[in-house]
């Protein structure tokens, strides 16, 4: 190993307010914020979702999907409704979407284990000036 | 596609300030502990001898390729069992000394057992290099973490030959 990435077993679709949807793309390159030579840095596509227009987060992977509606709250694996906060819980602000791939690099003499443990995602919010965050996380 | 990760380490007289090596070498794939203060020369050319301690090695991340954000490292010696009178030290720091093999009483945390990674040290993170001194705990562009410094220490009464292989685990969050 001298450089790594880990690959990605599940990728991202997202549903917006009006209907339409955007997809992780394969190179995972942001559209809205190129390469930047200077910092020698290409920003990945979640920078490009529109966070205050999302209503449906979604994980793809090859038999299973994984979502969660930021408009209820609830999550679905594949098709099965799942909630995870108080049923008395009123939401009076939005909820805010949360995502994140828990990475370990296992290095071992001279061989390095990279993959991505577990996808997290779900969301956060305020109620009663009081935090409540969501997640699920699947391997 | 994700954020691309490699190791590198520094090594030589501390130099500039922030302090760092003289020689940095990029792309390592191991850490081994020797009685040298480089990266490439072959251990077993510079073994340690009983009761004397390797040189510290000062490793650290570079990420780059394709994130978003990179945030919640973690860092522990996560499986291997280490010999007899052997003792693993270590620390992770924005401070880089020069190497030497006397004891090092700035890796304060003793990594001989191993852990889970949840319980391990948190690890921060600069868009400017592992000396940074002011490390913070998320980059939104191509960075480094702090340095992941590390001595093996031994006694009289430490075995011959190769130690017990160890993992380290550097863990992280992106998306």
């Amino acid at each position: 190993m001298s450089t790594v990435q880990a690959p990605l077993k599940y990728l991202w679709h997202v549903k917006y307010r009006d209907g339409s949807g955007q997809e992780q793309p394969l190179d995972d390159k942001s559209i809205l914020h190129p390469y930047d030579p200077e910092t020698d840095f290409q920003p990945s596509a979640f920078r490009d979702i529109d966070q205050d227009d999302l209503v449906v987060f979604s994980l793809r992977g090859l038999y299973d999907t994984f979502s969660v509606d930021l408009r209820t709250g609830l999550f679905n694996i594949n098709g099965v409704e799942i909630q995870l906060h108080d049923q008395g819980l009123v939401f009076t602000e939005p909820l805010q979407l949360v995502y994140w791939r828990q990475v370990k690099l296992e290095r071992t003499g001279d061989e390095t284990n990279h993959y991505v443990d577990k996808y997290f995602f779900g969301w956060k919010t305020l109620v009663d000036s009081k935090s409540y965050q969501r997640t699920m996380g699947i391997s | 596609m994700a954020a691309t990760f490699s190791y590198s380490e520094d090594n030589g007289t501390a130099t500039g300030s922030p302090a760092r090596g003289t020689t940095t070498t990029a792309s390592r794939t191991e850490v081994n502990w020797k009685n040298v203060d480089d990266s490439t020369t072959a251990y077993n050319t510079q073994p340690i001898t009983a009761g004397n301690n390797s040189y510290t090695k000062y490793q650290y991340g570079v990420f780059t390729g394709t994130f978003n954000q990179i945030s919640a490292g973690l860092w522990a010696h996560t499986a291997g069992t280490f010999g007899t009178g052997l003792t693993l030290k270590g620390v992770v720091t924005s401070t880089y000394a020069t190497p030497g093999t006397g004891t090092n009483a700035s890796l304060t945390v003793d990594m001989t057992a191993a852990i889970s990674i949840g319980s391990g040290q948190t690890v921060l993170f600069s868009t400017t290099g592992p000396y940074d001194q002011s490390p913070v705990s998320t980059i939104s562009a191509a960075g480094y973490s702090q340095y992941l410094a590390t001595q093996l220490q031994t006694t009289s009464s430490t075995g011959l030959g190769d130690t017990a292989t160890a993992t380290l685990t550097l863990q992280y969050n992106e998306n």
